[in-house]
């Protein structure tokens, strides 16, 4: 009798216990509190929103912001919560951040916080990637228009800002531009002046590319004279726009796609011919084997972020590294690039929307960015995460740094061009990132590949048109 | 004279009822079943409900913040004509049949060698042990590195006086390396359990069949191999189940690629659930795995019966 009572508390003991231990203990986030009852759903895309801002925190009451970081850099970020902190005791920041590995897409590497939006957590402010993800989460009723929230003052700060015509699209700002990164060609000069050519002097023309990739591969027979991601559109762009070319009728929200054009033609038929005389990498690349590659003078160039010289020369000081602009096809095209990069926007789900918007402008701010990228001491990060930081945003700050040696080369003067952004683009930026693919590995025809690829995106363009005519009515 | 039997009323027993039976077992089986509870609510709330809540999903047409809209079959009549899933069904099959085999012949062998007695037989069955208790992540990042262009093996390649390969460039290499290392990651495992089967074979076994002048092969053969037969069946259907699942690899090494030439199942429905937030075409390619490997262990079975028979 007793042995049974002893075995049914063991048992009740057992359950209890192992019930507590997988109760809530999941996951390290604790919520600031369900939002406030007063604000207002998420306007809808293009229309002017009426939503409310929660009521400001009483005088006197600490209030708990939650940041999500889906865009690295930790330390940078991690250490400029810190400090906001330290510079407003009433301000308690939970930092949170994904872990994902290099994915696929950049909506891969949100996944995280696409969930906690929709599972309705807490969020207060995220750092997403600035050309497609916006308009993804805009798409999807996930952040907020920031005009209601940031008023004149953050119209003010975003003429000073660069990329806000990804994220400033017929009056309604969807994010702050936060980080900018701009894509150039990064050489290796020393490998120039071996070859005997002059590295003071790159490539502008493709001719006079396929003169130095035909030169440094007679060289050096097992280098890949140049380097560029394969399942990539965002390095491709500034091949057509540099020569006169352009993927769409419009730069922001295009109706029509237009792969099949001379230009775009022509730049991919160029990159095949990489392929086909074996000068460009067979391999996919990434943040990582990139800088392995070019270390190790497996490619002498790659069309890459411009930043990328920064960790270049902190890894390598022996070697010298330049940045150029992307080659135009008659080498006279007006220069432009592809201006990735990241942007802090307001989730649906935030609790403090003003306090939020209050800690954005000040990342967003010339004093933000100047202690972000180390033009102001005082962060105290080492020069390795300083240097893996896309470049800064703020266009005072970009000015200032470019006369910092270390920073010259990588802040590029060459403007960026808005990549055709649309509810419709992260989509077909895949489509034809794959499609890119098949045109360099398996030597297929190109005219037939972009008349496909085009069939196929056009009727997304239309979808997105159809679902949001009042966005597309202003523009 | 009355009737005997009429004074002495027998009782006579009822048939108990079916709500009493099942009543009385539990009240006897409670402890049991309080054991049982942690792991019954897990599994219901971790894995059944979203299962049924997958299938569900299957038949709408579902993504971010948005209400699902049914849609009927409709994504598995997509999935009938849609390029990229039959490329990694048949990827998916392909790597399955090869890892099969290998999985299931190459950790026997193994396991026979590691019977005998071995100089430093500790340490090397601790050795093939390794790589199932490391992560998947590490494994595949390693081999990835490993077999770059840049990597350790074309850098032995290349002293040796050879051209380096694209391993992880040529559609047929690639799938190899991902087959290969499913293999070597699980030699260890698969290998331990038919250690302890074969530990379980008689020696008196083989003791009478080297009396009757048998090899070790034979005997191998006819003894080993025939009580081993149960084990064979389990990792069989085993390494089928958890080959159609593969993932980690796949979307480590090569993501897939090049060309979509190492494109599984598992990673296909990733690329639709969180890159595009299909959420109901994912669910259709999930439902759809799942039905084919139930087929496949019903199947099986079937014939394990038969042939036991």
């Amino acid at each position: 009798m007793i042995s049974g009572r002893l075995h049914r508390f063991g048992a009740i003991l057992a359950t209890l216990v192992l019930l507590a231990g997988c109760g809530t203990g999941g996951s390290s986030y604790s919520p600031a509190g369900a939002a406030s009852s007063s604000q207002g759903q998420a306007p809808a895309a293009g229309q002017s929103g009426s939503s409310t801002a929660a009521p400001a925190a009483a005088s006197g009451d600490k209030v708990h912001l939650v940041y999500f970081n889906a865009r690295g850099a930790e330390a940078a970020e991690r250490a400029l919560v810190s400090r906001y902190m330290q510079d407003h005791p009433n301000i308690d920041i939970e930092y949170l951040s994904t872990t994902s590995l290099s994915g696929p897409s950049d909506t891969d590497a949100i996944a995280n916080l696409i969930f906690n939006i929709q599972a309705k957590k807490v969020i207060d402010a995220a750092k997403i990637e600035v050309s497609r993800t916006p308009l993804d989460l805009m798409d999807s009723g996930s952040i907020q228009e920031l005009t209601q929230v940031g008023g004149d003052a953050m119209q003010t700060q975003l003429k000073g800002l660069l990329n806000s015509n990804y994220v400033d699209i017929n009056n309604a700002v969807w994010a702050m531009p936060y980080e900018y990164d701009p894509f150039g060609y990064v050489y290796n000069a020393d490998m120039f002046k071996d070859a005997g050519l002059n590295p003071d002097n790159p490539p502008k023309s493709w001719d006079e590319l396929r003169q130095v990739n035909d030169t440094i591969k007679a060289k050096n027979a097992s280098a890949w004279p140049i380097c560029q991601p394969i399942n990539n559109l965002a390095k491709t762009m500034p091949w057509v726009w540099t020569s006169g070319g352009n993927y769409w009728d419009k730069d922001i929200l295009p109706t029509k796609a237009d792969f099949t054009s001379p230009v775009v033609t022509d730049v991919y038929k160029f990159e095949q011919e990489w392929s086909q005389k074996g000068w460009r990498n067979t391999d996919e690349l990434s943040d990582t084997s990139t800088l392995q590659l070019m270390i190790s003078r497996k490619c002498a160039a790659v069309i890459y972020s411009s930043d990328l010289i920064l960790q270049l020369e902190s890894n390598d000081p022996k070697t010298d590294w330049r940045v150029a602009p992307i080659q135009s096809k008659d080498g006279n095209g007006t220069p432009a690039t592809y201006g990735g990069g990241s942007a802090l926007a307001i989730p649906t789900t935030a609790a403090h929307p003003k306090e939020a918007m209050d800690f954005i402008m000040w990342l967003t701010s010339d004093d933000g960015q100047r202690l972000k990228y180390g033009a102001t001491p005082g962060l105290n990060i080492a020069d390795q995460d300083l240097y893996s930081q896309a470049n800064p945003d703020s266009m005072a700050v970009s000015d200032q740094l470019k006369t910092d040696p270390k920073w010259k080369q990588s802040i590029l003067t060459v403007p960026s061009r808005p990549p055709g952004v649309s509810p419709a683009f992260s989509k077909i930026y895949q489509m034809l990132a794959d499609m890119q693919e098949r045109i360099v590995r398996s030597n297929s025809d190109v005219t037939t590949e972009l008349t496909n690829v085009q069939q196929q995106a056009q009727p997304l363009l239309d979808q997105a048109i159809q679902n949001f005519p009042q966005l597309y009515q202003k523009s | 004279m009355s009737d005997a039997t009429s004074a002495i009323s027998v009782p006579v027993a009822q048939p108990a009822r079916r709500g009493t039976q099942i009543g009385r077992t539990f009240r006897e089986s409670r402890t049991a079943y309080m054991l049982l509870a942690p792991f019954l609510i897990l599994f219901v709330l971790v894995l059944a409900y979203p299962l049924l809540y997958s299938l569900y999903l299957s038949f709408f047409n579902a993504t971010l913040n948005k209400a699902p809209t049914f849609v009927g079959d409709g994504n598995f009549a997509q999935l009938a004509t849609d390029a990229d899933f039959l490329t990694a069904l048949r990827n998916t099959v392909f790597f399955t049949v090869f890892v099969v085999i290998g999985e299931t012949v190459l950790p026997l062998f193994l396991a026979i060698a590691m019977n005998e007695h071995l100089p430093f037989r500790t340490f090397l069955r601790t050795t093939y042990f390794l790589p199932v208790v490391t992560s998947w992540v590490v494994v595949s990042l390693i081999w990835s590195m490993m077999f770059s262009q840049q990597g350790l093996v074309n850098g032995f390649i290349a002293a040796v006086g050879f051209s380096p390969e694209p391993f992880l460039s040529d559609a047929g290499q690639a799938m190899g390396i991902i087959i290969a290392v499913s293999i070597w990651k699980n030699l260890g495992y698969y290998m331990v359990i038919y250690l302890a089967a074969l530990q379980g074979v008689p020696q008196e076994l083989y003791e009478a069949a080297a009396v009757d002048g048998a090899s070790k092969i034979r005997q191998t053969w006819h003894i080993a191999i025939p009580a081993l037969r149960p084990v064979i069946y389990f990792v069989f259907t085993i390494t089928i189940i958890r080959s159609m699942q593969v993932f980690e690899q796949s979307f480590i090494i090569t993501n897939g690629g090049p060309l979509n030439a190492t494109l599984m199942l598992v990673v296909l429905l990733y690329r639709h659930a969180f890159v595009n937030l299909e959420f109901g075409y994912g669910s259709a390619i999930a439902a759809f795995l799942l039905v084919v490997l139930v087929a496949l262990a019903l199947l099986n079975r079937r014939v394990h019966d038969f042939l036991v028979q």
